[in-house]
């Protein structure tokens, strides 16, 4: 009997603990410990395009060097939030932000209105859909982001381009021809190209804006294990349509619908286990 | 069967515009090109006895058709354009770009800047002999300019300015808004990315913009006789040009632009209304250089503008 009670007990443990256990992990996913893990976090973010309200009440915590994914369906409004970030919405005219995104550690309020915006976008980068190399050579482009920073050391300007070369994988290729026109590379080069002309400011955060859906897939896996290597060093958020790529290369995963974040969780707990409804539909190819 | 009978029909009846059309459109080509070939192969001919006699390109002109030659001419009509080209384009590329990235379409200044922007399309339409009253009112009797190459130089700018200002315009958004995002998003400011890349990469399209309409403001006569240019002149501006420095003499430079002037297609006017057969002569052979420094303008346009679409393929 005795011995009969202990191994129930043991099987008691062996199942209940490990769902305590199992429990426990879910919380730390859904709240990320302690608040200087958190780079940016988003509240009660509404965003207009002129009367069209394209995002709606966005709560969200952004955590530090990791690869936070956007998904969702087209017109969602993914790209839009994304481009919050760095108030890119500001060059264009009826734009409206309500709602506040804290940017850590600097203490700052990305859309109030006063912030200085050259500042702040020299601190979040940003890389785009299609491969956008300025017309010039594969170096200046590289060294654009420093001269306008004010940076004038041409050694420093040198040392730094290679560096953000090495780290974007594109050094060895583009070494001996560093005088040559950009538009001379690849579609995948000029992509990795454009990943270091955004890292060679050394921004904390980088924006992915879609950067493979105009690349081959070879060229896709390459800029993905880039994102990998780069989270070492940056937050990364990265807006996709690919569900594999979010699967891939994310720590963690939004999923918007209509202008709404309706769930954010752990890429793996959201690709296997969502609590929305809605993420499953989509997750399993139902609608989207 | 029927159908198939049918169908034949409706094929054939498609044909038949498919061989009308091109053969029409061959004909107007054909008489396009032929004209603009006759025009310039009879000026040619007719001139070709003066274009041969190097006189003609070093005489004043003269009451005797064969000793008179175009020097006052050409001169008078390469110190005009480069004033007019000058003024033209430190007006025009500001104000184009002013239009495209600073104007902000709300408000009352909105208001204002769409009332200019509607304008300076209409202003293209302006007839040529409006802008010569407009500037012998405004630089002759006004500004008291006088008669003299800056009024005519700024004269022709005037009429040169609403084409760069849409050239400059239209070569502006033919930049991707991508390649002005990433200027930004690098946390370059407004005046970074207009100085680095919206003007650099718009510099082919203005300059293309510029010659066309240097070309067309070449052959201008009307607003210049308007503000006075003279028919007959035997003296050439001063040489502002010195041997030691600076090299530039400022007020024999300020003498250029004051001196009164004459321009080639005042020149063959002239001639043209003269009775001795002998000046209609002279006038082909200067219609004959005044056509050529309008097809070399053009080709430079078409170079520059083969040169730098090779260059930013968007």
């Amino acid at each position: 009997m005795v011995i009969g009670s202990v191994v129930i007990d043991n099987i008691k443990n062996l199942i209940f603990g490990t769902k305590e256990k199992a429990l426990e992990e879910t919380k730390e996913a859904n709240l990320i410990k302690s608040e200087s893990e958190i780079k940016i976090e988003v509240k009660e973010l509404n965003f207009y395009y002129g009367d069209f309200k394209a995002l709606k009440n966005i709560n969200l915590k952004v955590p530090t060097k990791k690869i936070t994914a956007l998904i969702g369906p087209s017109g969602c409004g993914k790209t839009t939030l994304l481009r919050c970030f760095n108030r890119m919405h500001d060059l264009y005219p009826d734009s409206r932000y309500e709602g506040t995104i804290y940017f850590n550690p600097y203490g700052i309020n990305i859309v109030d209105k006063n912030i200085d915006l050259l500042d702040l976008r020299r601190k979040i980068g940003m890389v785009f859909q299609r491969p956008n190399p300025f017309p010039k050579s594969i170096f200046e482009n590289v060294a654009y982001g420093l001269k306008v920073n004010g940076i004038r050391d041409k050694k420093l300007i040198q040392e730094k381009v290679e560096w953000a070369l090495r780290a974007s994988a594109l050094w060895d290729e583009v070494k001996d021809r560093l005088k040559e026109n950009a538009y001379s590379l690849s579609g995948g080069q000029q992509q990795r190209l454009c990943i270091a002309r955004a890292i060679a400011i050394e921004p904390d955060v980088v924006l992915f804006d879609e950067p493979t859906s105009a690349l081959d897939p070879i060229s896709t896996a390459k800029i993905e294990e880039l994102l990998i290597q780069l989270k070492e060093k940056l937050t990364i958020i990265i807006v996709t349509h690919n569900m594999q790529q979010a699967a891939r290369v994310s720590d963690y995963t939004g999923f918007m619908y209509l202008g709404e974040l309706i769930e954010f969780d752990k890429t793996d707990k959201i690709f296997t286990v969502p609590k929305e409804k809605l993420t499953e539909e989509y997750i399993t190819g139902r609608f989207g | 069967m029927k159908s198939l009978e049918k169908f034949d029909k409706k094929k054939l009846k498609k044909i038949k515009p498919d061989i009308i059309f091109p053969i029409f459109g061959f004909f107007a080509l054909f008489l396009v090109v032929s004209f603009m070939f006759t025009l310039v192969l009879d000026v040619f001919l007719d001139g070709f006895e003066k274009l041969k006699d190097p006189n003609f390109y070093t005489s004043f002109p003269s009451r005797f058709p064969e000793k008179a030659g175009i020097l006052s001419g050409w001169v008078g009509t390469l110190l005009v354009m480069g004033g007019a080209i000058f003024w033209s384009l430190l007006i025009g590329i500001p104000a184009g770009i002013y239009l495209e990235e600073y104007a902000k379409k709300r408000g009352l200044i909105g208001k204002i800047e769409n009332i200019i922007e509607l304008n300076i399309n209409n202003l293209a339409a302006v007839p040529a002999i409006i802008y010569g009253l407009l500037a012998l009112g405004i630089f002759v009797y006004r500004f008291k300019l006088g008669e003299s190459i800056l009024t005519a130089g700024l004269t022709l700018s005037i009429l040169m300015l609403p084409v760069i200002v849409v050239n400059t315009r239209e070569a502006i958004r033919r930049i991707p808004r991508d390649i002005r995002e990433a200027a930004y998003a690098v946390g370059a400011t407004k005046w970074d990315t207009i100085r680095d890349h919206i003007f650099p990469y718009s510099l082919g399209g203005i300059l293309t913009g510029l010659i066309i309409a240097a070309s067309r403001a070449i052959g201008e006569t009307a607003p210049l006789v308007t503000i006075g240019a003279l028919t007959f002149i035997a003296f050439l501006p001063p040489n502002p040009i010195t041997s030691d420095f600076p090299y530039l003499s400022l007020t024999k430079f300020w003498e250029v632009l004051m001196s009164p002037f004459t321009v080639l297609p005042i020149q063959i006017f002239n001639w043209v209304s003269r009775p001795q057969a002998a000046f209609q002569i002279n006038a082909a052979a200067a219609g004959f250089i005044l056509l050529v420094l309008t097809v070399f303008m053009n080709a430079l346009a078409y170079y520059i503008r083969q040169k730098v679409r090779r260059k930013y393929i968007w």
